[in-house]
Parts: structure tokens; C-alpha cells; sequence
């Protein structure tokens, strides 16, 4: 049971500090700091109030006060900057939060505390902790040392560095070489996507920061993109206009033009196309909600964010509508939809109009929504409606929402309709029959249960999505998120909720055979969204599109996210034993889990962290290292 | 002939759902029942040819879920190659995908218990030989080897499902049967200089896409003594046609008319996308031309590209909507002629079949024949996909028509 750990136990980690060395005495070594404090950039320290001129002298006093060699842990990590960059405000949140900079371990002393993080090569670069694109956000404000601890410029010193990126680089893009789909259909035209934000404006730059970090010529513009990023959030968003960067960016725009390959590539497959529009769920709901709700499409003007086929701004032309624009990234489909909107008639042609109600209201404008460059054509604030099939798998992974965001800042009419206007997403613990392992416990009178767990420990870093039938839910089905389309800003796209699950069937207290028959074990959640075109924008029919398991399936099926154990849950347990909560001894009867979910490096992509805690009968409580998924 | 068919592993009706498909927790739980029930009655052993059964009942539902584009993207043994070139930190994804791959050939029942049955009920073949298994996965024909009494198994495998494998064989107490190699079979060095047979499950869809033939021919090449046994030996592709105009409705003419809207453009160019489904069996309007035999334990080089004519001759008065390719595989040293169908009269495999939309539906009588040549080429530009031209014409007394229609299969 070594995988047991208090990982946030304040008690016990008191307890282990034998050695002695906390926060207070390291607090005391200032001496040498307050002399040199004066000058105005002042550089604090990554530990105490000491405050320093040159990020030299400062990296000196944390090396000798606090055991924390930054140029050290640099170099053994192969930390970018970027990574550098993440890893101070990592520090600074930690030391706020009054916990230890590691990975939950508790280090008795600086200097054990040092060789754990020099271990950290022996990572993966995904469970490095301070990997994380929260830690973007500088966690002080004005950190002065964030624009400056590369002044050394030692980045570009770092051969050994720069070789280990360019082979993973390599790496990465021999991986998409392998998924693109269909390259010929996409133009040259996202050759020049770096230079302007494209969907994730802030994403390329923040991968052009990882990958270019060690590349060419990296100080000068490293240090551009530092300050942009220093400035807050709103600047990060405009950083992509910066021409600066020149080859790393490149090679960063290069992915991201791979990714967009692929993914506009992929929806150029019709497949993929008839089987969106044949899923009835989906399809129904919009075509319910634009032609159910005539006095919200009548003469409105609308606008179909990713129009793919352009079957829902058919659905607003045939609805009454007298004006629709149908955004499309991808040239190919594009031209299909002007084709389709042509061969129904509903085409608009220039200026002459033409004589059906219906004729011609349909403009099919091919370009990401964030660089349009006939936008002009569209006034800023006309735009009545902004209907968009948005939603990705796990609601956010590739999903457009960021597009429809921008558009409707841009275009939408003040107390304009967004629909949907409202997405909700769900969690909810599923059982074994959920799992991978139970299929591979007997094949053909062979047992292959070692692919099963193999399966189900990869899964504990990787969400499956699959159908998950209703009877393999577990729990209660909380609300993880709630998103309001008509008013909500682009950074609340990345959120830390938490939820309490318990038991789904409420066993009778008294039940004959006590807490055995009751324990179902929990094997991991699942997660579903719903979207709805509420009451507040289609006023005579609001529609609800469910992707729920209790409901028929779509092509979104659902999110698995798979626990690194299975956790015993019961209603009603009897013989309680004072063993770990969790345990078939000791059943939870609720478990605790709060999921953060963040956008992650690779394009359109989201990483899901899960932190779970279980609580037995008593209140005792027991929690899980945390765990990592990224959906890729 | 009754085949025991109550179970169908590759789909699940649920009419009023858009799209279906089983939960896993429910299609293992079919599995295994199918296990317990199907041992000594299975189709295959009954049918030991490929006869084609009157009463076979598939389903066939459009359930193509995002779940089945999942496996398509990694079919079959495109992911072993993906498995091999991944950089380690991708493989645990991958390895997902691989295991659900894998899961789906294993629950093909068809597929594997044919195997199963070729080595049990010919144990004659098996014991006391030095047995190659070519593209082992998890191992599964290895194990039924080594419990037919095999001397010795070397299972090949390039994947890291190797590793999985070699747990596997530790765990069903075969290790000092079993020899798990890790690498491709061009590269990899056997502790033997002979083998006496060769196993392999190397098809394709449409028999020729993504398979692994060279390998194995590889490898009879290298290895195999004399007279030696390469199972399965013989491969068959066929060429059918149907009467299908609920699904040409459905895939096809669907884009005529989507919800009430025109979008006929985006038909012209599905309809050049051979498409991997599940035909039934009463859709059969012709008899069935065999396009091409392979011999696998006598043939030279495999034929990657070939030109076939067909002559499809009409059973009755109807309406062809498409042709149809699959093939047969056999294994012809067993004491019983064995071996399996991939066509729509047999029992659904997840190699389902290949549907080719023709743009005419044709109106055919009983007697009429549809003549033509089938063309097959690897793609010019991506070698891994396979060009396909259809040249096909009727003269009958109800339709004349002539056209040649160019697939692209990927």
C-alpha cells in the first residue's frame, strides 16, 4: 500500500520535519540581502523578503540560504525558458500556500529537498509539476524577476539543451506528420497564421516560447514576450501580433499550422460530416431552436461560426432571417457550403436581390473568425444572432467556443442571442463495467488481464472517449461547470471546480446484509455537457442538447477519466473498520473531487487535472495523488 | 447449416438512437457468454468451408460512431506500424487505442475462433513443431499453438504489445513454450535456422489495405522448411453486387436532400470513398466473381497492383446499387477444409465489406450480366492507400449504361 500518502496532512508533515529546517529560520538569513536592497528593480526572493539588484546575486542567496540552485535545477531539468518561467511563479504560489515546492513528497530538508528536485529529469516532462499553463500567470504582481532571470542570457549558451528540444521536436513533428489527413485541402494561406492570433492567439505564443526558447536567437524577443506576459492576461492575447521572433516562431506556427491541418483537415472528411448532421440529437436541437423560435430568426441578422456544411445557416435562412454569415476556416468546406447555400437557392448573390422570400441571404465568409479579412463586410455590433455547433469532446477539447467568444464581442448586437446561450458540464462516478480490465480477464480461455491493467494505468493519464451505458454509474451526477455564452470571458474557458459524489442508489438502512451488498466500486468519472437554447433568447421554444449517458447517444459520446485505483463507495456501511477509507473495509461514502481543467500546449487540446478525496462513515478522509490527463 | 448467430458482436440496434454503439461493459458481457455457448458450435467448424448459409441474420445498422472512426484511424495493422515509430512518451495513448483495436479483432468471433478451431481440431499440424507466429498482437494464435501441443512458438511482434504478450504468455504458464521476440520480422534473428509453420493473421480490409502479406512471405521465405505449413495458405477476393437502396439513400443520396436542403456537391465526392460496412445477405442481386486467388505458401511476390474482369450475373429481377468486394481465407491442409468468409452471406467479421457506390443504380434481369474489370493500385502519392477503377457496363433489356468510376480507399 505504498501509494498511500496524507499528501496534504499538514499534521503529519510536522511531524517528518525532523531536521527541523522550516520557513521561519530561512526567514531569519536576510543579512546579506538588506544590503544590497535600494536600486529600484527590486528582485525578491523566491523564499524569503529578501530583496535583490541582479537576479545573479539573487540566485546566489537562494543557492546558499535555501539549498535551491536555479541555475542548477535548470540544467538538470533541461528547463526552457518558458519552463523557467513557470517554474518561479510555481515556487511563489507554493511558498504563499506555505507548502513545499515538490511533488507532494515531504523533504525533511533543503537539502534533501534539492536532490528531489534534481531527481525531477527522471520525470516526465507531463508530471512535472510546475508544467502547467497556470503558472503562466505571474503570481506576483509587477515580479520583476520574471523579466529578468534570463539577463545572463545563458539561453543561449545551452547547446545540450537546445539539441535534447530540437530532437523532441523532431519528435513532435514527425507525430503530426503521421496525423495529417489531408494536407492537400488546406491552402498555403495558414503559412502566414503566425503572424496574427489564430484561434488561441495566446497558445501560439506560448509554444513559440517552449519551442523557440532554445533555439535561434532567443533573448531579445524572449524578453519582449516576457513583459507582454508580465502585463497581465490582456496582453498575452495580443502577443501574437509581435513579429519579432522570427525562425522560433516559425517552427511554433508550423505545429500550430499542422494542427490546424489537421484539424480543419479532418472535418473535411464527409463522413465526419454526415455522421455530425445525421446525429439527430444534435441536428434536432438547433433546428428545433432556429426554427421554433420565429420572432428571435425573423429579418434577424446571423451569424454561423463554423459553418462546416452550412446546415445551420440553412436552418436560419429557412427560419426568416435576413441576412446570414457562415464563417468557415477551411477552404474546402467552404466552397462547399457556398455551393450547397447556391444549389438551394438561398445563395446571396451581391446586389441584386432576388425575388423569394428565402433567396439569398446566405454569405458563406471563408477565414478563421479571429483574421478575417473581409470582416468590413460585416459591421461590427449588427450581428442579431450567433449560432454556432461549437462544443468539442469533453465540451472543450477542440472545441471553437474561443471563435464564437470573439465573434460575438466583435459582431454581436448589444442583447444579441448567442445559441446556444448556456453550456453545463456534468460529472459523475461509472463502475467497473466502465473499466478496460474486466474484457481482458478471460480471451478465449486466456487470461490477458495485464493489457487490461496496462489499459486502465495508461488511462489514468489519458481520457477515453466512449460511450458509457447509464447502468455503469455509480454515483449521484453533480454540475462540474456552468458557462453562460452570453456573457462569459475567454480565461473562464480554464476553471477548478469541486464536486461531492455520492452513492447513486441510497441503499434502506436496513439493509440485511449490511455494507457488502451495498459497496459498488468506483472506478473513475465520466464527464458529459449539455447546451441550452434557454427561455431567455428563444422565447417560444427553448431546446436543450443533452450528450448525457441517461439520454440517446451522440457522436460526442462521453469523457472517461479513469482513477488510478478503484474506490469502494457504499451508502450504508455497518462494519466499519478503522482501516483506509476507500477499501472494501471501509467503503467512502462520498467522494470528494476537484477538477481543474486548463487549456493545454498543443493546440486546441485541454489537460484535466483530478484531485480525489474520499470520506469514510466517521469523516475520516483520505486522498489520491493528484492525477494529470491530457487529451491529445 | 444452422449457424448458432444469436449474438452480433459488431452491432447493436437501438433504432431511435442517432448513433449507437454497444457499451463496453455490455458487449463484454456478450463475449462472454459467446465464449461458453460457442465452443463446440461455432459457425466456422460447422460450415468448415464457406458455405453460404440461408439463414444468417445480420444486423446492420449504421452505427458508425465517432468511437468507430477512433478504431478505423488505428485499424488493424496500421497500428502496429504506429506502434513501432511512436517516440515512447506517445505510447501509452497509443497503446489505448491499440488495445481497443485489439479488443475489437479479438471479439471478431468468426476470425478468431477460427483460428482457434484450424489448431485444436488439427492438433496433427501443430504438435511437436516449431511454430512462427507472424504479427503476434497479444499472443492469442501463439497460446492456442502452445496448448495444441506446439514443440516450440516464437511470437513475433514489433509493437510494444510485445510486452504485453510476454506477459501474458508468463501468465497462462506458456514461457517455456512461448519465445516472444520484439522487432519487425525483417529484422529480428530466430534462435532456430527452421520453423515448420507459419501463423499469421496478416488480412486487410478489402484484403490488400494495410496488410501485412509481405511479412509473411518474408519470413515462409527465410525460415520455413520444405513442405512446411503456412496457415492460413490461400486468400480469395470476391466481387458481388447489391441491391442497396436504403443505405445508397442513406451514405450517399443523403446529401441530395438534408433536412430539406441540397447538398448533392458533397455526394459526388463521398460516393468516390469505398465504404467499410456490413452488407446483408438478402441484398445479393448476382453471383460472385472471384477477382483473385493468393497461394500463400507457393506464391512469388505479393501482386500489389492487378487488373481482374468480372462477369456478375443477375439471380433475379432488381436493382444494383453498388458492388461489393471481400474475400475468402482458408486453410486447406486441416483434416476438413476450414476457413472463413468475409462476405455478406456469412456471419459479420470486422472486416465487414467494401461497398463501391456505383452513380447508376442498375436495373438488372434475372439472367442479365454486369460486365466489367476491377483495377487495383497502390496510390500514386500515399503507397499506403489504395487506388480503385471500376469499368462496368450492361446491355440488358430494362438499362443500358457504361461508366468507369475511380475509388480512392484510406
Amino acid at each position: 500500500m505504498s501509494s498511500i500518502r496524507h499528501y496534504s496532512d499538514s499534521e503529519e508533515e510536522e511531524e517528518e520535519e525532523v531536521e527541523d529546517q522550516n520557513w521561519d529560520d530561512w526567514e531569519a538569513e536576510e543579512d546579506d540581502a538588506t544590503e544590497e536592497q535600494g536600486l529600484n528593480p527590486q528582485l525578491l526572493c523566491l523564499f524569503c523578503d529578501s530583496c535583490y539588484n541582479s537576479c545573479s546575486s539573487l540566485f546566489k542567496h537562494c543557492a546558499s540560504a535555501h539549498s535551491f540552485d536555479f541555475h542548477e535545477i535548470k540544467k538538470a531539468n533541461k528547463l526552457d525558458f518558458y519552463k523557467c518561467f513557470k517554474l518561479i511563479n510555481y515556487i511563489r504560489t507554493q511558498v504563499a500556500a506555505d507548502k513545499r515546492w515538490d511533488w507532494g513528497k515531504i523533504c525533511c530538508s533543503d537539502k534533501e529537498l534539492k536532490n528531489h528536485l534534481l531527481e525531477a529529469d527522471k520525470f516526465e516532462e507531463s508530471i512535472i509539476p510546475w508544467d502547467d499553463d497556470r503558472y503562466l500567470n505571474p503570481f506576483l504582481q509587477d515580479d520583476a524577476l520574471l523579466h529578468r532571470f534570463d539577463e545572463d542570457g545563458d539561453f543561449e549558451d545551452e547547446d545540450d539543451a537546445m539539441s535534447f528540444d530540437s530532437k523532441e521536436l523532431a519528435m513532435h513533428l514527425s507525430q503530426f506528420e503521421r496525423l495529417k489527413i489531408d494536407e492537400e485541402d488546406i491552402s498555403s494561406k495558414y503559412a502566414s497564421e503566425h503572424k496574427s492570433p489564430c484561434e488561441n492567439g495566446e497558445k501560439e505564443v506560448k509554444f513559440s516560447f517552449d519551442k523557440g526558447a532554445n533555439t535561434a536567437n532567443p533573448s531579445e524577443s524572449l524578453v519582449n514576450g516576457v513583459s507582454d506576459i508580465a502585463d497581465g492576461p490582456s496582453a498575452i492575447e495580443n502577443t501574437g501580433n509581435r513579429k519579432g521572433t522570427v525562425s522560433c516562431l516559425k517552427i511554433a506556427a508550423d505545429e500550430i499550422k499542422n494542427r490546424n491541418k489537421n484539424y480543419f483537415g479532418a472535418y473535411s472528411s464527409f463522413g465526419i460530416h454526415r455522421d455530425m448532421i445525421s446525429d439527430k440529437v444534435r441536428t434536432d436541437a438547433y433546428r428545433q431552436a432556429l426554427l421554433e423560435n420565429p420572432s428571435l430568426l425573423k429579418s434577424a441578422v446571423v451569424m454561423d461560426v463554423g459553418c462546416g456544411t452550412g446546415i445551420l445557416s440553412l436552418f436560419a435562412a429557412q427560419a426568416g432571417a435576413s441576412r446570414v454569415f457562415a464563417v468557415e476556416a477551411s477552404e474546402k468546406m467552404a466552397a462547399i457550403a457556398t455551393q450547397i447555400a447556391k444549389d438551394n437557392n438561398l445563395l446571396h448573390n451581391g446586389s441584386s436581390g432576388e425575388g423569394s422570400q428565402h433567396n439569398g441571404v446566405i454569405e458563406v465568409v471563408q477565414g478563421m473568425i479571429e483574421e478575417l479579412e473581409n470582416a468590413d463586410r460585416i459591421q461590427p455590433h449588427s450581428v442579431d444572432v450567433l449560432v454556432s455547433e461549437w462544443m468539442g469532446y469533453c465540451l472543450l477539447y477542440e472545441s471553437m467556443l474561443s471563435s464564437v467568444l470573439f465573434a460575438r464581442d466583435r459582431w454581436l448586437k448589444p442583447g444579441g442571442a448567442v445559441l446556444p446561450d448556456t453550456a453545463t458540464m456534468f460529472v459523475a462516478g461509472f463502475g467497473r463495467g466502465g473499466a478496460s480490465i474486466s474484457f481482458w480477464e478471460n480471451v478465449y480461455g486466456f487470461n490477458m488481464s495485464c493489457i487490461g491493467r496496462e489499459v486502465d494505468d495508461n488511462a489514468a493519464g489519458i481520457p477515453i472517449v466512449d460511450v458509457i451505458d447509464s447502468c455503469n454509474i455509480v454515483t449521484t451526477t453533480e454540475v462540474l461547470q456552468s458557462f453562460d455564452l452570453a456573457t462569459m470571458q475567454p480565461k473562464q474557458m480554464e476553471f477548478t471546480a469541486d464536486v461531492e459524489l455520492g452513492p447513486k442508489f441510497d441503499a434502506p438502512l436496513h439493509h440485511p446484509s449490511g455494507s457488502k451488498s451495498t459497496t459498488n466500486w468506483c472506478h473513475g468519472l465520466v464527464l458529459w455537457f449539455e447546451t441550452g437554447f434557454t427561455k431567455r433568447f428563444c422565447k417560444e421554444k427553448p431546446v436543450n442538447l443533452s450528450t448525457s449517458p441517461y439520454g440517446p447517444s451522440t457522436h460526442w459520446s462521453q469523457t472517461i477519466l479513469t482513477f488510478r485505483e478503484p474506490i469502494a463507495m457504499a451508502s450504508n456501511v455497518n462494519s466499519e473498520k478503522l482501516t483506509l477509507v476507500g477499501t472494501n473495509d471501509c467503503p467512502a461514502v462520498r467522494i470528494q473531487s476537484r477538477i481543474s481543467i486548463v487549456r493545454a500546449l498543443q493546440h486546441r487540446s485541454i489537460d484535466i487535472s483530478l484531485e480525489l478525496t474520499g470520506i469514510g462513515r466517521d469523516g475520516r478522509k483520505r486522498n489520491w495523488p493528484v492525477q494529470i490527463f491530457n487529451l491529445n | 447449416m444452422d449457424i448458432e448467430n444469436n449474438v452480433n458482436m459488431n452491432e447493436s440496434q437501438s433504432s431511435d438512437v442517432a448513433t449507437s454503439k454497444p457499451a463496453r461493459g455490455k458487449v463484454e458481457f456478450e463475449f462472454e457468454d459467446e465464449v461458453d455457448g460457442a465452443v463446440e458450435s461455432s459457425n466456422v467448424e460447422e460450415d468448415s468451408a464457406m458455405c453460404e448459409t440461408e439463414d444468417t441474420t445480420v444486423v446492420a445498422g449504421d452505427d458508425k460512431t465517432s468511437a468507430d472512426y477512433y478504431f478505423d484511424s488505428y485499424s488493424h495493422f496500421g497500428i502496429h506500424e504506429a506502434l513501432h515509430s511512436m517516440p515512447d512518451f506517445l505510447q501509452s495513448s497509443v497503446l489505448i487505442h491499440a488495445s481497443f483495436s485489439m479488443q475489437e479483432m479479438l471479439k471478431d468471433v468468426v476470425r478468431t475462433k477460427t483460428y482457434q478451431n484450424v489448431i485444436y481440431k488439427n492438433s496433427f499440424l501443430i504438435k511437436d513443431k516449431v511454430v512462427l507466429d507472424v504479427g503476434a498482437g497479444t499472443g492469442i494464435l501463439s497460446l492456442f499453438c502452445a496448448k495444441a501441443g506446439a514443440k516450440h512458438v516464437y511470437a513475433v511482434e514489433c509493437s510494444t504489445m510485445a510486452n504485453m504478450a510476454q506477459e501474458i504468455v508468463k501468465l497462462n504458464g506458456f514461457s517455456d513454450v512461448i519465445t516472444v521476440l520484439k522487432g519487425k520480422i525483417e529484422e529480428i534473428e530466430l534462435p532456430v535456422p527452421h520453423v515448420d509453420v507459419i501463423i499469421s493473421e496478416w488480412m486487410g480490409y478489402f484484403l490488400v489495405y494495410e496488410n501485412m502479406l509481405n511479412t509473411v512471405l518474408y519470413a515462409r521465405d527465410k525460415w520455413l522448411v520444405p513442405d512446411g505449413l503456412v496457415l492460413p495458405d490461400k486468400a480469395s477476393l470476391y466481387l458481388t453486387a447489391i441491391e442497396d437502396a436504403d443505405y445508397k439513400e442513406e451514405k450517399i443520396e443523403f446529401w441530395n436532400n438534408v433536412y430539406g436542403f441540397d447538398m448533392s456537391c458533397i455526394r459526388k465526392q463521398s460516393i468516390a470513398e469505398p465504404l467499410v460496412d456490413t452488407v446483408e445477405q438478402k441484398q445479393i442481386v448476382t453471383n460472385s466473381q472471384l477477382l483473385k486467388t493468393m497461394d500463400i505458401s507457393k506464391m512469388g511476390e505479393v501482386d500489389t497492383s492487378f487488373t481482374a474482369p468480372f462477369k456478375l450475373v443477375a439471380e433475379r429481377d432488381d436493382y444494383i446499387h453498388a458492388l461489393v468486394a471481400y474475400f475468402d481465407v482458408s486453410f486447406t491442409k486441416c483434416h476438413k477444409l476450414m476457413g472463413f468468409s468475409t462476405g455478406p452471406k456469412s456471419r459479420a467479421t470486422h472486416w465487414k465489406q467494401t461497398v463501391l457506390y456505383l452513380e447508376d443504380v442498375l436495373s438488372i434481369c434475372q439472367g442479365e450480366a454486369v460486365h466489367g474489370t476491377m483495377t487495383v493500385a497502390p496510390n500514386k502519392k500515399n503507397p499506403r492507400d489504395v487506388d480503385i477503377t471500376l469499368k462496368y457496363s450492361i446491355n440488358g433489356r430494362h438499362c443500358q449504361a457504361s461508366r468507369t468510376q475511380h475509388y480512392l480507399m484510406r
